[in-house]
């Protein structure tokens, strides 16, 4: 027995891993089933792979805050001072910290692959491919994926780090990754009216307010870039992807603001991190 | 005579105002059992979580004659994760400090804590006295030479007591030993030397025999120290 079967174990011997894989493979059967019906109901005329994949993008955002659920859970290993007691008397902090963290990178790369190279194979057997997904924007895609996961290891290992209960760990990681994004949304309509410029073009908000402004630099913005997956010919050709639902130009740096925060933000999560676990009494 | 295996000198743990270790003293040889007495909130804990290194001394220093990896802590009430067996948390606790070990080894600590007919159970069903045995199985398992044992006894049924007392008689020849303990009668059958602490400070550091003048028994003569003074 040593730590990297624990954590296995962990996942595949409770609800956790589980719960997981069925939710990753749910997002992959109903954005296929959704379509399916969609185009047996004729509703629109032809319908692509890439928009079954964006839908799989879509319908995977609940299995991935599970997973940041799990990892937070995982992470908050001080919360219960006598099992840390038994870890730590026997394993660094380093060694306990890097099993997770490795073993949770590789897991959340090959669930949400397998389901993504799953819907994408049968959304091309059941879908128009006519307009194909560019795959020199796929690449790019799938490099910004790993850049952003690099970036969710050190945001989770942060907030995992500033409280020993998990719970309030947790809290504070989905008030970082969906509160504030939630908090922009209520806000900057009321902003722009209080300064009577609700008359705005929608597109143009997060330009005009300074809530929007603040949120152009939000560093979890970035998985925004996971609209690059499915960028198709056609859009190529128009210049423009829909993201969030509204069309954007499509532009290889359309979320560097966030990008460049997330690289410089990311070294000190980590150090702030390594400090805490380093130096937190039991 | 041979160097300590541990020596602390004017060790002191504040929290902000709040004194929790006052001035502690203390030199232990090898092969002997230590008994630490004293009431709850004395500072036992916090003493023996400092000198396994989770916690941090405010003053004070701390001596060891050993590697760190040698000493080992058993919390009053470990904990484990629940859906591993016993056999599987003994070789997990053992995994850092031997690469090779037998089955026959992993289940022969296992049946000296009194826990074979549970070895294969999930430790989630274990009650408190069951995981006191298993936190001591795990604390022998890697052999250490200062073992820091914090109420070992606390949640036991009087064989369970008696079973970890013959085992830490026996871990003597190999180890030396810091106990912490409420149980004064424990103290006085596997105990060499004694501190009887309160409120951080020391009140009695010596012989177990030596706490008495000979007319009182070792009980009373704690329990005299401990009580509080009336006025006349």
């Amino acid at each position: 027995m040593n730590l990297w079967k624990v954590e296995l174990l962990l996942l595949f011997r409770s609800w956790r891993g589980w719960t997981l894989v069925t939710l990753y493979l749910l997002a992959s059967i109903l954005s296929l089933l959704t379509n399916y019906f969609i185009d047996k109901a004729n509703v629109i005329e032809l319908i692509s792979y890439a928009d079954v994949i964006e839908l799989y993008l879509l319908f995977s955002l609940p299995a991935g805050i599970l997973f940041i659920g799990l990892v937070v859970s995982s992470m908050s290993f001080d919360s219960n001072q006598n099992l840390s007691i038994f870890l730590r008397m026997r394993f660094s902090f380093k060694k306990i910290l890097l099993t997770k963290l490795v073993i949770y990178v590789l897991l959340s790369e090959i669930l949400f692959l397998f389901s993504f190279g799953i819907t994408f194979f049968l959304s091309i057997i059941m879908f128009d491919t006519s307009d194909a997904i560019s795959s020199k924007w796929f690449l790019f895609g799938f490099l910004f994926n790993i850049l952003n996961s690099v970036f969710w290891v050190c945001l989770i290992t942060f907030t995992s780090a500033v409280f020993k209960s998990t719970v309030a760990s947790l809290l504070l990681t989905l008030a970082i990754i969906i509160g504030f994004p939630i908090l922009v949304g209520i806000t900057t309509p009321l902003e722009l009216a209080a300064r009577g410029l609700l008359e705005t073009p929608e597109n143009e908000w997060n330009n005009v307010s300074y809530v929007g402004k603040i949120n152009n630099w939000w560093p979890t913005t970035i998985s925004d870039t996971d609209n690059f997956l499915t960028v198709t010919n056609s859009e190529i050709a128009a210049n423009t992807i829909k993201v969030n639902f509204e069309d954007v130009e499509l532009d290889p740096w359309f979320r560097l603001k966030p990008f460049i925060v997330s690289l410089l933000v990311a070294p000190f999560l980590w150090l702030y991190a390594w400090r805490t676990y380093s130096r937190r009494e039991i | 005579m041979n160097d300590p295996v541990l020596e602390i000198s004017n060790l002191t743990k504040k929290y902000g105002n709040f004194v929790a270790v006052d001035g502690f003293n203390l030199k232990l040889q090898q092969g002997t059992v230590h008994g630490l007495v004293g009431p709850n909130g004395a500072g036992k804990s916090t003493m023996l979580s400092i000198i396994s290194g989770l916690r941090r001394k405010t003053s004070g220093a701390i001596n060891f004659g050993l590697p760190r990896k040698e000493i080992m802590l058993m919390p009053d009430t470990p904990d484990f994760f629940g859906f591993l067996t016993a056999r599987q948390i003994v070789d997990l606790a053992r995994s850092p400090f031997l690469l090779n070990i037998s089955e026959e080894q992993i289940e022969k600590v296992i049946d000296a804590v009194g826990l074979s007919n549970s070895i294969d159970l999930k430790v989630k069903g274990f009650s408190r006295g069951m995981k006191q045995r298993l936190g001591l199985a795990t604390t022998i398992i890697s052999q250490p030479k200062l073992i820091l044992l914090d109420e070992p006894c606390s949640a036991l049924d009087p064989i369970g007591r008696y079973d970890v007392l013959e085992i830490v008689t026996k871990l003597k020849e190999n180890s030396t030993i810091l106990f912490s303990t409420h149980i004064l009668s424990d103290v006085e059958t596997v105990c060499d030397s004694v501190t009887v602490v309160d409120h951080g400070k020391t009140l009695y550091e010596g012989t177990v025999s030596g706490i008495s003048d000979g007319k009182k028994s070792f009980e009373d003569a704690v329990i005299e120290l401990l009580r509080p003074k009336k006025e006349l």
